[in-house]
C-alpha cells in the first residue's frame, strides 16, 4: 500500500528528497517513527503534519494514495 | 472623491470590485511590521492600492545585503532607517494616503497601544520572537494577521485569528512552541532568492485586499506553501490545536512579561568536562552516540540512547538533570538543544568522549 510524503523547507535537506513514495506501515505515529529512525536528524526539528492537504494532530490510520505532508515553521522575511 | 480619481480606475472597473470595494480600501487601516523583503512589496502594493491608512514599524537600516530583494531602497539610501526611506517612497507614489511611522522594533507594550487602531496586521518580519509577539498579541486583541514567511526558495501565506465556521486558527495552532532559532535557518544563515519575498509579500498584500474587500476566497485557516524552484503550490486546511498544550499567554499581564526573544535563543550549556566532574553524580550521563560507537563508556553509570531515538525516550528523562555525550560534543549538543524545549538543566559535555579518554575518565 503505497504512500506519498512530501518534505518542505530544511526537511527537504534532511530527507535529501522532496518527495517519497513508501508502503503505509499503518498510522501516523508508526509513519513518524520509521521515517525519523531513517533520518534521525527530523527528530530534532519542528514540524506539522498534514494528510492529504489536512493538518491532522491524531493518529489517524493512513490509506492507500494517502499523501503525508512535513511542514517546518519558516522564519525568513 | 474616490468616484472621480482616475487613479484606481483600473481596478474600480472590475467585474466583483468597482467602487464601493475601494472606498472599503481607503476607510481601512493597516500595520505592517518589518519593512524588509517581505514589507517593501506589501508596503508598495498597499500603497498604491490605496489603503487609506498604513503603518510601518522596523528598526533597521538599510544595507549593501538588503538591495538585490528589498526594492523600496537604493544605493543612496544605505545608512538610512528603512521606514524613514520607505514612508518618502510611499507618499511619493500615492500622498492621498495617510502614513505612520514606527521607527522601533516592534514590542509588547506597542502592540498594546497600536494594534487596537488598525484593522489588520501584517506580519512581514524576519525572526520568531517577532513572529510569536505579534501573532500573541493578534490573539489578545483580537485582530486579523496575514501571515508570510520565507526560506531559501519557498514561502508560506496565511491568515490567522479570523473566524470561518466558528473556528480562528493562530499560528500557535500549528507550531504551538517557538523554535529555537538555531533550529531553523534565517535569510542571512541559509540565503533568499531574492524575489521569492517579492512573490510572497505581493501574495500577502492581495490576501489584505481580500480580507478587507471581501472578494474571492482568502487565506482563512489555510496555510499556502509556495516553491519558486518547481511553481508549485500547496494549500494546506489548519484546524484547532486541541491535543497539545497552548502556551501563549493568556492575558497582557503574562504577555507583557513574556520575554520572546530568550524563549527563541537556545541556552545550551555547554559544559566543560573539569566543571562537569564535581556535579556529575547529581546529573544523569546520557550517551547518544550510535550502540557501535567505540570506545563505549564503562566507568561510569550512564543511559545509551542513539540520537535518532532520543525523542521516544522523552518522558523516562523528565524532569531530570542530564548531561548528554556523544564522541566529539556536537550530537550531545543537539540533544540538548532537542530537550531543551521543554526540559530543565540540560548539558552539553564539551569534547565528548574523545576529551574523557584523553583525560583518562574513560
Amino acid at each position: 500500500m503505497k504512500i506519498e510524503l512530501i518534505f518542505f523547507g530544511q526537511l527537504t535537506d534532511i530527507v535529501g528528497a522532496s518527495s517519497l513514495m513508501v508502503d503505509s506501515p499503518g498510522t501516523i505515529e508508526e509513519l513518524k517513527k520509521i521515517v525519523i529512525e531513517k533520518y534521525p536528524a527530523l527528530a530534532t526539528m519542528q514540524y506539522t503534519i498534514a494528510v492529504n492537504n489536512k493538518i491532522t494532530f491524531d493518529n489517524v490510520v493512513i490509506t492507500e494514495n494517502d499523501t503525508i505532508a512535513w511542514m517546518p515553521p519558516f522564519s525568513g522575511g | 472623491m474616490i468616484e472621480q480619481s482616475e487613479r484606481y480606475q483600473r481596478q474600480t472597473m472590475l467585474d466583483g470590485f468597482g467602487i464601493e470595494a475601494q472606498a472599503k480600501l481607503a476607510q481601512a487601516r493597516v500595520l505592517v511590521i518589518g519593512a524588509g523583503g517581505l514589507g517593501c512589496p506589501i508596503l508598495q502594493y498597499l500603497a498604491a492600492a490605496g489603503i487609506g491608512h498604513i503603518g510601518m514599524a522596523d528598526d533597521d537600516k538599510v544595507s549593501y545585503s538588503n538591495l538585490h530583494r528589498q526594492i523600496l531602497y537604493g544605493q543612496e539610501d544605505i545608512g538610512q532607517y528603512k521606514v524613514l526611506v520607505a514612508a518618502s517612497k510611499l507618499h511619493a507614489l500615492n500622498n492621498e494616503i495617510r502614513i505612520s511611522v514606527y521607527q522601533q522594533r516592534w514590542s509588547q507594550s506597542l502592540a498594546i497601544e497600536f494594534f487596537p487602531e488598525y484593522d489588520v496586521i501584517v506580519d512581514a518580519t524576519d525572526n520568531f520572537a517577532s513572529r510569536y509577539l505579534i501573532n500573541d498579541a493578534c490573539v489578545l486583541i483580537n485582530k486579523p494577521l496575514v501571515f508570510g514567511a520565507v526560506s531559501k526558495y519557498e514561502g508560506q501565506v496565511a491568515i490567522f485569528n479570523v473566524k470561518q465556521n466558528d473556528v480562528a486558527i493562530n499560528y500557535r495552532d500549528l507550531f504551538p512552541n517557538t523554535p529555537k532559532n538555531e533550529e531553523v535557518l534565517s535569510c542571512s544563515e541559509a540565503g533568499v532568492l531574492g524575489v521569492l519575498p517579492g512573490i510572497i509579500g505581493v501574495m500577502q498584500a492581495t490576501e489584505v485586499i481580500k480580507l478587507i474587500t471581501g472578494i474571492g476566497k482568502p487565506l482563512i485557516n489555510q496555510m499556502l506553501h509556495y516553491n519558486a524552484l518547481t511553481h508549485s503550490m500547496y494549500v494546506m486546511d489548519l484546524i484547532k490545536n486541541t491535543t497539545r498544550p497552548l502556551n501563549f499567554p493568556l492575558d497582557f499581564e503574562t504577555f507583557l512579561n513574556t520575554d520572546y526573544t530568550s524563549l527563541c535563543e537556545t541556552a545550551i550549556h555547554e559544559i566543560a568536562i573539569d566543571d562537569w566532574i564535581p556535579i556529575k553524580d547529581n546529573l544523569i550521563l546520557v550517551d547518544v552516540r550510535e550502540l557501535d560507537e567505540l570506545p563505549r563508556i564503562h566507568a561510569l553509570a550512564h543511559l545509551s540512547i542513539p540520537l535518532g531515538t532520543l525523542h521516544l525516550h522523552l518522558d523516562s528523562l523528565q524532569n531530570k538533570d542530564i548531561v548528554f555525550v556523544c564522541q566529539t560534543g556536537i550530537r550531545s549538543k543537539k540533544a540538548a538543544a532537542l530537550l531543551k524545549i521543554t526540559y530543565q538543566k540540560v548539558y552539553s559535555l564539551s569534547g565528548g568522549v574523545k576529551e574523557l579518554v584523553q583525560k583518562n575518565i574513560l
